[in-house]
């Protein structure tokens, strides 16, 4: 069976289209957001966090629903959650490799941001998959701000976290910007030549026909025409649009929303710059230790 | 015996041949028979210690032709060297006070040029001086006279560099800067590069505009010519560096065109183009960053060597370093060897020529400095590689030919029949810097530079 493909990034980094996008690769597939990492067993990673006891398992229970049942209905999640229950006691990788077996041959690939939530989380990653390809997806520290701003305007609950930001480094997305980014560098600086890449998610972004192709060439997988073109909608992926209600999310919510490729929208991309105030922190401007991450990473 | 043999090298020491002691030998040329080194010091616990050009005859005797001469204090303020630890500057400082000062720090590049007022072809010396960097010119080897006012002009000019002949012009690039008592080495005075058809009348210009029109080059820290061009490699600290090239014209500046940018899309852990060379029908270029890997004054790095090579086109491959995506493809790298030939303490490689079939890289390697920290037995040193297809590397020597605390190869010179390399040891600063940190004093066997000469 082939090792799977983690895409390491900080949230609003273009991780749910890019996996839609890879997903959709005749030798791949694209998983939502499993969470896994965040403990040793399904059992502690399922109940261990309020994140995995709300929004944080729909990614999971989607997927075993879609593969066990080729429908994800709110009947197909109940039974998930049955299956889930029945496997508490078994290790992440025990999970990894049911899923493997239930999509045969293909490249499984998962993007869960809370992989870098902690060190511990990546550290389990390497672990358990010492030979998997990683993929470190980056976006301007700037756009990502404002992305993470954005979301939580639209969202009741999280609204509160933007009035702290300027008041807590905490909730400020700046921090968990640099602090997911330093942690991958400082955690696969030694890893064998070629198993970690890294990539400008505005550079994939605005130029899909450049970018895909490569990707495939190191994952030794087709980068033919056929394959490519499969590559180019996402929304054909069965986790692009919302779930039943009982498991609704284990993506973005606007890729939910609007799942396909807007070539238009993507050929405006641009990157914003290091220099200036910040959008949520009035008056403030980027730390000198974000501002050094950030040029390392070939942004400006 | 083969190319890449580490027998065809034998170690000559300075101490060995009846010459006092000197932490650096930055360079080497063949001049009317004669082999010339230019000699300096690191800047911390060898101040006392004054630049020289060495002589070697044909017979293998070594002579001193230019010791450069002590100047009055009052005329030079006390600096700091802003790529030292500060502790370091403090001492220095100290020690500036009660020891000598002379009008030169380093004798850092040679060339033999002919200019239009040169009878015969005469030997150029770009020199390291506080009081703006010096170019000067002798005909017989031993009596040297300065060709330009100090830094062209420009006291913020530290010195000159990469002295290279290019058509019927000699080039040379602005090196480091002095300013409010601050040398710093690696930032420039100017981001430029001087040309002259005729130094004896002192007639230089600019053969490019400042930092090549972007604000982010600090220097030209590289020049090449070959394959009728003029390349030029850039340090730039906020983006990476960049290489260009230029063919020769009448008027000056010349029509510069950009061949890499970004430092090749590995961004600010490929901050300096350190040594470039002709090979096979390709260019190829190394990076890395200058200093002991990390960058302290800017803040950049750790990083270490990378090596790629150019088409005559201009499409690049990448030989060593990180696999990378980028906008001209996936590159990987061809020698199978990531970021300092498989060592992270390789910083850069400060040297890359031809000889004999085979290209040879000479490297930075401050694995002493780690050392150092850990209070362990000082290791690491430079590294001398080879290369007889550009894409297989073979380690010729290592651990600084038997001296951690020689931890750069500076300069790779071929003649006909031998292969030059001078080196630096930093011992004196490794010591030093050991008595302020209380570590543990390294023992290093020599204090001096030394000569490796291949056969």
């Amino acid at each position: 069976m082939p090792e799977p493909l983690f895409i390491l990034c900080p949230p609003r980094s273009y991780s749910s289209i890019v996996c839609g996008m890879l997903g959709q690769h005749p030798q791949c597939y694209g998983l939502p957001e499993l969470n896994l990492f965040l403990a040793d067993t399904l059992g502690e990673a399922w109940y261990g966090s309020m994140f995995m006891r709300s929004i944080g398992k729909h990614g999971l229970l989607r997927s075993l629903a879609e593969l066990h049942e080729v429908e994800q209905t709110e009947d197909s999640i109940i039974r998930a959650q049955e299956w889930v229950d029945a496997r508490l006691h078994w290790t992440i990788p025990q999970v990894f490799d049911h899923l493997q077996e239930c999509v045969g041959d293909r490249i499984l690939i998962d993007k869960s941001p809370s992989t870098l939530f902690r060190r511990d989380a990546l550290a389990r990653l390497l672990t358990s998959f010492p030979d998997a390809s990683l993929l470190h997806l980056t976006r301007h520290p700037r756009g990502t701000g404002d992305s993470v701003i954005a979301l939580r305007e639209q969202s009741a609950g999280l609204k509160n976290l933007n009035r702290l930001a300027g008041e807590s480094e905490r909730n400020d997305p700046e921090r968990m910007w640099r602090l997911s980014h330093e942690l991958v560098l400082a955690m696969t600086e030694h890893l064998p030549l070629g198993q970690y890449m890294r990539l400008k998610g505005e550079w994939l972004m605005s130029n899909l026909d450049l970018y895909l192709p490569q990707i495939c060439e190191w994952l030794g997988i087709r980068c033919d025409a056929t394959a490519i073109e499969a590559m180019m909608h996402p929304e054909f992926s069965p986790y692009a649009h919302k779930g039943p209600r009982n498991a609704p999310l284990g993506n973005d919510p606007n890729f939910l929303e609007n799942p396909a490729l807007d070539h238009a929208r993507l050929a405006r991309l641009k990157e914003p710059t290091l220099a200036g105030e910040l959008s949520w922190r009035p008056g403030g401007t980027f730390d000198p230790r974000t501002v050094k991450l950030a040029k390392q990473l070939g942004y400006y | 015996m083969s190319l890449l043999s580490s027998s065809r090298f034998v170690r000559l020491d300075p101490s060995q041949l009846g010459l006092p002691l000197a932490p650096v030998a930055q360079c080497a040329v063949e001049f009317g028979g004669h082999l010339y080194v230019g000699t300096g010091r690191i800047g911390a616990g060898d101040l006392d210690i004054p630049a020289r050009i060495l002589r070697r005859d044909p017979e293998g005797h070594w002579h001193i032709v230019l010791e450069t001469p002590e100047v009055d204090s009052g005329k030079l303020a006390p600096f700091a060297d802003r790529q030292l630890p500060m502790a370091v500057h403090y001492a220095q400082r100290e020690r500036l006070a009660r020891s000598a000062h002379f009008l030169d720090t380093g004798y850092v590049s040679m060339a033999v040029f002919k200019g239009k007022d040169d009878p015969a072809p005469a030997l150029y010396v770009a020199t390291l001086s506080v009081g703006g960097g010096r170019l000067l010119r002798s005909v017989d080897g031993e009596i040297f006279r300065p060709v330009c006012e100090p830094g062209m002009g420009n006291p913020g000019i530290l010195g000159f560099a990469a002295l290279t002949v290019f058509g019927d012009r000699l080039y040379v690039a602005a090196s480091g800067s002095v300013s409010d008592g601050i040398v710093d080495r690696q930032q420039a005075g100017a981001c430029l590069i001087y040309c002259s058809d005729n130094p004896v009348a002192g007639l230089w210009a600019p053969a490019t505009e400042p930092g090549f029109g972007d604000e982010g080059n600090g220097a030209v820290t590289c020049l090449h010519a070959g394959d009728g061009h003029l390349y030029a490699g850039t340090s730039n600290r906020e983006r990476g560096y960049q290489l260009w090239r230029a063919v020769d014209g009448a008027s000056l500046p010349l029509q510069w065109e950009r061949l890499i940018v970004d430092g090749a899309y590995g961004f600010t852990s490929n901050p300096v183009a350190t040594a470039i060379a002709t090979f096979d029908g390709s260019l190829y270029v190394a990076s890395g960053t200058d200093g002991a890997g990390y960058d302290n004054a800017s803040d950049v790095g750790p990083s270490a060597i990378e090596l790629i090579r150019l088409s005559p086109t201009g499409e690049w491959e990448l030989i060593i370093g990180q696999p990378r995506f980028t906008p001209s493809g996936l590159k990987v790298p061809l020698a199978m060897m990531g970021p300092g030939l498989d060592d992270p303490f390789n910083a850069n490689a400060s040297a890359l020529v031809e000889w004999k079939g085979a290209l040879y890289l000479g490297t930075t390697q401050w694995e002493a400095f780690r050392a150092l920290e850990l209070e362990e037995n000082l290791v690491g040193g430079f590294q001398l590689w080879a290369s007889t297809d550009g894409t297989e590397w073979h380690a010729v020597l290592d651990e600084g030919g038997g001296a951690p605390s020689c931890v750069s190869i500076t300069a790779l010179y071929p003649t006909e029949t031998q292969l030059w390399a001078t080196t630096a040891n930093y011992a004196v600063l490794l010591e030093l810097m050991a008595q302020l940190g209380n570590h543990r004093v390294p023992s290093a066997q020599s204090k001096n530079f030394a000569l490796l000469l291949g056969h």
